[in-house]
């Protein structure tokens, strides 16, 4: 996983909890790089895997939870280093971007990067089924950044997760309803 | 704000509310954390100088590499541009020497045409002279009898001479052969000015002028030019139909006739037939020259409108004739076919827009 996926963990735990939790999650999992991560740079799932344990732990919120509100964090960050992405879009039109847009611009500057795959099914003006696959698992993450995108348009998105890869599913369902 | 409701097998509501921060022990553990934290930054630090170092050495040879391929890439393009312009030099010369090669060809024809008629023309004229000589002793003889009949003393032995030599010299016959010999010469001359009316319109192949032509006129002066290549091989058939006047370039379209011509001639084993004949529509012309020889085998004919296919000796064929018949017949907008049956024949379309758009 690229370092600014650990650059932007850090500054969501210190943003919410302050930097004696982020502190506390090192000293807990002691992570082979140090916690000292560089943005180009690639650091083992597991550093990021043993933080949410931990946090969870020291919280009590569910991983699944924290990982979504990661992604919801993920998500405002991104809009604010890259709004260019989401101009002249609406939150379903962005979404669809993602795959064949977003992940194109993502592999120019980092070829080595492991990127999830998206599908699309179109079912309706206000509906989009988006078909999540990755051997990482990080449904919950794409649930935040896609709670994160209904936040930055201000639209409203009802989401069915149908299926789940963690649930034996060989791709996961994320139904969207766009009110 | 709007929110998310997010449903399904998990079953989690969304919430947004995570519990308040672990509080801390002392000012002492403070300041430590801080300090680890500052030795991250400035570790994280030196590892992106470090990075950027990598990356900029990378783009620095990746650009280095760039632009060795880019002055090969401009040195192959330069031998590209070379290699292209000696083709087209070659193919200048080529299609020039298909050219020498027909204008050799109609060289030794019209030489053969020209030099029958003037042949006999001359044999005439030296038959003539000497007639000439004999009718004019004849006439001052006879000048002289008639002047002493005259004078009244008719000079009776200078008749008898005349008689004599007008017995001798076959006069009757004289008389006679004198008409026949004036008129076999006028039509050697009309020959010979024909021929050389025909050669005019193969004498302009440079020029890209496109006027109103008469085909038939075409066909006919290559066939008066080709007479003698043709003469012993096969028999020429003419089937010509209706044919309005056709907006070419005549000189161009005449060495297609002559190529299809010669190569006709040149597929018969024994004498055989050649048949050319045209016929039009609205906005077509139709020339088709067939001919009952060898036929072109199967495996050949995709190949023949191809520069330098020749199934003829080596020496003797540039293998450019039908490919340039076919960029002349293209050139006019039209179309050159061929079908052929091996043994049977070969029959060769020519088809032109009446009118050049």
């Amino acid at each position: 996983m690229k370092g600014i996926v650990f650059n932007i963990f850090a500054d969501l735990v210190t943003d919410n909890f302050g930097m004696e939790v982020w502190d506390s999650l090192i000293q807990e999992t002691s992570p082979a790089s140090g916690a000292v991560y560089t943005s180009g740079e690639v650091y083992p799932d597991g550093e990021l895997i043993a933080y949410v344990t931990a946090l969870s732990g020291i919280t009590g919120a569910a991983p699944a939870d924290l990982v979504r509100t990661f992604g919801t964090y993920t998500m405002h960050k991104f809009y604010k280093l890259h709004p260019e992405f989401m101009a002249e879009h609406t939150a379903k039109s962005f979404l669809q971007s993602v795959h064949d847009v977003v992940h194109v611009e993502v592999k120019k500057l980092h070829p080595d990067t492991l990127l999830p795959e998206f599908a699309y099914e179109s079912t309706g003006d206000k509906q989009l089924t988006m078909l999540y696959c990755s051997p990482r698992k990080l449904c919950h993450l794409a649930e935040g950044l896609i709670v994160g995108t209904g936040e930055i348009f201000d639209e409203q998105i009802d989401l069915v997760h149908a299926e789940c890869m963690h649930q034996g599913a060989a791709q996961c369902r994320l139904e969207l309803d766009f009110a | 704000m709007p929110s998310a409701c997010i449903r399904g097998p998990l079953n989690v509501v969304w919430s947004s509310t995570l519990p308040s921060a672990v509080p801390l022990a002392s000012d002492a553990d403070r300041v430590a954390m801080m300090e680890r934290a500052l030795a991250r930054e400035r570790q994280a630090r030196e590892q992106a100088e470090h990075l950027l170092e990598t990356k900029s050495r990378e783009l620095y040879l990746v650009n280095e590499d760039l632009k060795l391929k880019n002055s090969q890439i401009e040195k192959r393009n330069a031998e590209i541009e070379r290699t292209n312009h000696a083709l087209m030099t070659t193919q200048a010369q080529l299609v020039q020497s298909e050219k020498m090669a027909s204008v050799g060809q109609l060289a030794a024809g019209v030489a053969h045409e020209i030099n029958n008629p003037i042949g006999y023309i001359t044999s005439n004229l030296g038959t003539l002279q000497s007639y000439t000589s004999v009718m004019n002793e004849l006439i001052a003889g006879y000048r002289q009898y008639a002047e002493g009949v005259r004078a009244g003393n008719a000079d009776e032995s200078l008749y008898l001479k005349l008689q004599e030599i007008q017995d001798r010299e076959d006069i009757d016959f004289m008389q006679q052969d004198v008409v026949e010999l004036v008129a076999d010469s006028l039509s050697g001359s009309v020959r010979v000015k024909d021929i050389v009316q025909g050669l005019k319109s193969f004498s302009r192949v440079d020029g890209a002028e496109c006027i109103e032509s008469d085909l038939h006129a075409g066909i006919e002066s290559t066939l008066k030019v080709l007479a003698n290549e043709l003469k012993y091989s096969c028999e020429v058939k003419l089937e010509f139909g209706k044919l309005p006047l056709v907006t070419c370039n005549l000189a161009r379209i005449n060495q297609v006739f002559m190529n299809l011509l010669v190569n006709a001639s040149q597929s018969f084993e024994a004498p055989g037939i050649i048949t050319v004949s045209t016929r039009s529509d609205d906005a077509w012309v139709y020339v088709t020259v067939s001919d009952t020889g060898c036929g072109i085998p199967e495996d050949k004919i995709g190949s023949i409108f191809d520069p330098f296919f020749t199934t003829k000796p080596v020496g003797s064929g540039t293998g450019l004739g039908l490919s340039i018949s076919f960029g002349i017949i293209e050139e006019h907008g039209g179309t050159l076919t061929v079908a052929s049956e091996q043994g049977a024949g070969s029959q060769f379309t020519i088809k032109l827009p009446i009118q050049q758009t």
